[in-house]
């Protein structure tokens, strides 16, 4: 008998995955209008669209692409990483280390071989750490191959032990809180607290220009949609259904004959390096990392996202962090003191009412106008009869 | 290993012993399971019957005594894991199907293959997989079922979902814990039949509490009571003894 699942991935994802689709050609919509008008028209005209907004936008896309990995292990595995800005960090880091190389001799000190908070320190040579930072493929490796080893010694010491549930969400929130003080020491050779900034240029080109902004736009839509490709041909595949079956009865999937702890590690590694790509693009855009980036709040805000957008639909996490931190620019405009309340009092809303988030308000809603027809329809028969 | 073990022993435990806190759930414990065999095992709650399945499948280690497969097979070494793949099945008490998937894909999950991570992202289900799956999916009457989530089948049909799955793990030794717990009378006497079908390709061992299922099953019955074997023979035989029917069944 033919069957849905006898298509190929790519005709399966096409064929199916609408809201996705949707998505992501409304991604791509956006990104092409917004870049289209901040390039093409004057700034005098009304329909530009500013410097501001094309690196708000690329600030979105990042956190889009974090929220989605963080959707991949905890709405399609059950892991509730607490510190998944851990790895959003390090990718962050690690595109400041290349950013920090590329400034050579134009910082404060004019010291050609190290950075100025190294000469700060009076140290003599550059740590082996930072050795190949200057090359930018080597930094692009890193970007995502740092929060990748972290992730898989992490939980390969994790899951094999069997630790799960809430013992793993506090682990991993201890996790980017170590970090987060290790980062802090300055002896650890990132810039202590102040973290590294005063950016110049990237691959030689300034990161003030427009041209380079608008790049870093594209490029962060261009990862966003690569990241949902990879991530919902990971869930349609086999490999995505035993994942559910690990977050819905664990032991079952293990009496079954799959190494659960290989499935979970698998998705956490994948996860931390797509974090860590989402970081990478982010910095640039911002201008800075410090280790406030590892702040367990941090983490916490992007479970707070997921929940929102609707965990376990890959796009309902994007839309979760569009949504979120849109609301967050819009209130530290308006009254940034409200902020966190206003960001808690969502968690509780969507906790007690959405349980599946704003995706799943839709069918909520037609759910509920289904069973008022039903229930006005069945009044009616009493009524007359 | 003894000399008097018959050749076609599937399943062997000698002598095994578990204590939880100083409670002994297995207390020398010793069994055996033949090839293509059906039997029954019963005893009142705490008699140890969990404990036994949780030792077999590599969930628990005994504190004491051996537990074999297929003659040398040492499962007291193995895990979960790979007890399964060794070929031994097991259903829970409690029906656990995965409930956010269809039932298709829950045979397809359960179907025997190679179970990396790796091999279920790149690997195409065969043609000869497709109809073993709807092979089973009509054995266990659920072919117009196909896309229904396991959360809306009804207990029953959950039941029979997991053995489904079960089968497409292609298992030499069969563990079932309370299949018909739940069921309709009907539902009862067609999962007997089920089982007793099963058998005649595997080993199958039921671990009950319902007298007209055991009845159904027409299989040998072992009496299990506080850790090891009780009685052993009929069920017609075991009813009568006086031993069980003070610990178990005259209660």
């Amino acid at each position: 008998m033919e069957n849905k699942w006898s298509k190929g991935w790519l005709t399966r994802l096409l064929l199916e995955d609408r809201a996705g689709k949707l998505l992501m050609s409304f991604v791509f919509v956006v990104t092409t209008v917004v870049v289209l008008l901040n390039t093409l028209m004057p700034e005098s005209s009304a329909l530009h669209v500013s410097n501001y907004t094309v690196t708000l936008l690329g600030k979105y896309l990042c956190y889009g692409l974090l929220a989605l990995a963080l959707d991949l292990v905890w709405g399609y595995c059950g892991i509730l990483s607490l510190g998944h800005g851990a790895f959003f960090a390090l990718g962050g880091y690690a595109m400041g280390m290349y950013l920090m190389r590329q400034i050579g001799d134009r910082g404060v000190y004019g010291n050609p071989e190290l950075p100025d908070f190294m000469v700060f320190l009076n140290w003599q040579e550059l740590p082996w750490y930072w050795q190949g930072f200057d090359s930018f493929g080597f930094a692009m490796v890193m970007m995502a191959l740092v929060p990748g080893i972290l992730a898989f010694l992490f939980g390969w010491l994790a899951f094999r032990s069997r630790v799960t549930g809430v013992y793993l969400s506090i682990i991993t929130q201890a996790l980017t809180y170590a970090l987060m003080l290790l980062f802090f020491q300055n002896d650890f050779g990132f810039g202590g607290n102040n973290g590294l900034t005063d950016f110049k240029d990237l691959l030689g080109f300034s990161l003030q220009s427009d041209g380079t902004r608008v790049v870093l736009l594209i490029s962060s839509a261009l990862a966003l949609m690569l990241g949902y490709v990879l991530c919902r041909w990971l869930v349609s595949s086999r490999y995505g259904r035993v994942l559910v079956a690990v977050r819905d009865a664990e032991s079952r999937v293990r009496f079954m004959g799959y190494r659960v702890e290989h499935f979970k590690l698998v998705a956490f590694t994948v996860s931390a390096m797509l974090a860590g790509i989402a970081g990478a693009l982010y910095v640039p855009q911002v201008g800075i990392i410090n280790p406030g980036e590892f702040s367990p709040v941090n983490s916490i805000e992007l479970v707070v996202w997921v929940a929102v957008g609707g965990r376990g639909t890959l796009y309902g996490a994007v839309i979760g962090a569009v949504v979120v931190n849109y609301a967050k620019t819009w209130f530290t405009g308006v009254m940034p003191d409200a902020w966190l309340f206003a960001l808690g009092a969502l968690f509780v809303v969507t906790t007690l009412w959405l349980p599946k988030g704003l995706v799943g308000l839709y069918q909520q809603v037609v759910d509920f106008i289904k069973t008022r027809r039903q229930l006005m329809s069945n009044r009616e028969l009493v009524d007359h009869g | 290993m003894d000399k008097h073990i018959p050749n076609d022993t599937l399943l062997y435990l000698n002598n095994v012993t578990v204590s939880f806190d100083g409670f002994r759930a297995l207390n020398e414990l010793s069994f055996m399971v033949r090839e293509k065999e059906l039997s029954a095992i019963i005893g009142p709650n705490g008699a140890g019957k969990s404990t036994m399945m949780d030792v077999v499948t590599g969930k628990t280690r005994p504190d004491s005594g051996d537990v074999f497969f297929r003659g040398d097979v040492d499962l007291t070494r193995y895990d979960e894991t790979q007890v399964a793949n060794m070929g031994i099945g097991r259903k829970f008490q409690k029906p656990s199907v995965i409930e956010s998937l269809s039932v298709w894909e829950n045979l397809e999950l359960a179907l025997s293959g190679r179970r990396s991570p790796f091999a279920s992202m790149f690997g195409k289900l065969s043609s000869q997989g497709a109809a073993r799956i709807d092979e089973v999916m009509e054995l266990i009457r659920l072919s117009d079922r196909r896309e229904w989530a396991g959360e809306s089948l009804s207990h029953g049909q959950k039941q029979w979902l997991e053995i489904g799955m079960l089968l497409l793990q292609e298992p030499e030794l069969l563990l079932v814990d309370e299949p018909a717990a739940g069921m309709t009378d009907e539902e009862t006497f067609r999962t007997a039949d089920l089982l007793k079908a099963l058998a005649k390709e595997r080993s199958v061992v039921v671990v009950e509490h319902d007298m007209a299922f055991i009845r159904a099953l027409e299989c040998p019955v072992m009496v299990l009571h506080e850790g090891s074997v009780l009685a052993t023979g009929s069920l017609d035989h075991v009813q009568q003894n006086q031993k069980v029917i003070d610990v178990y069944l005259g209660r």
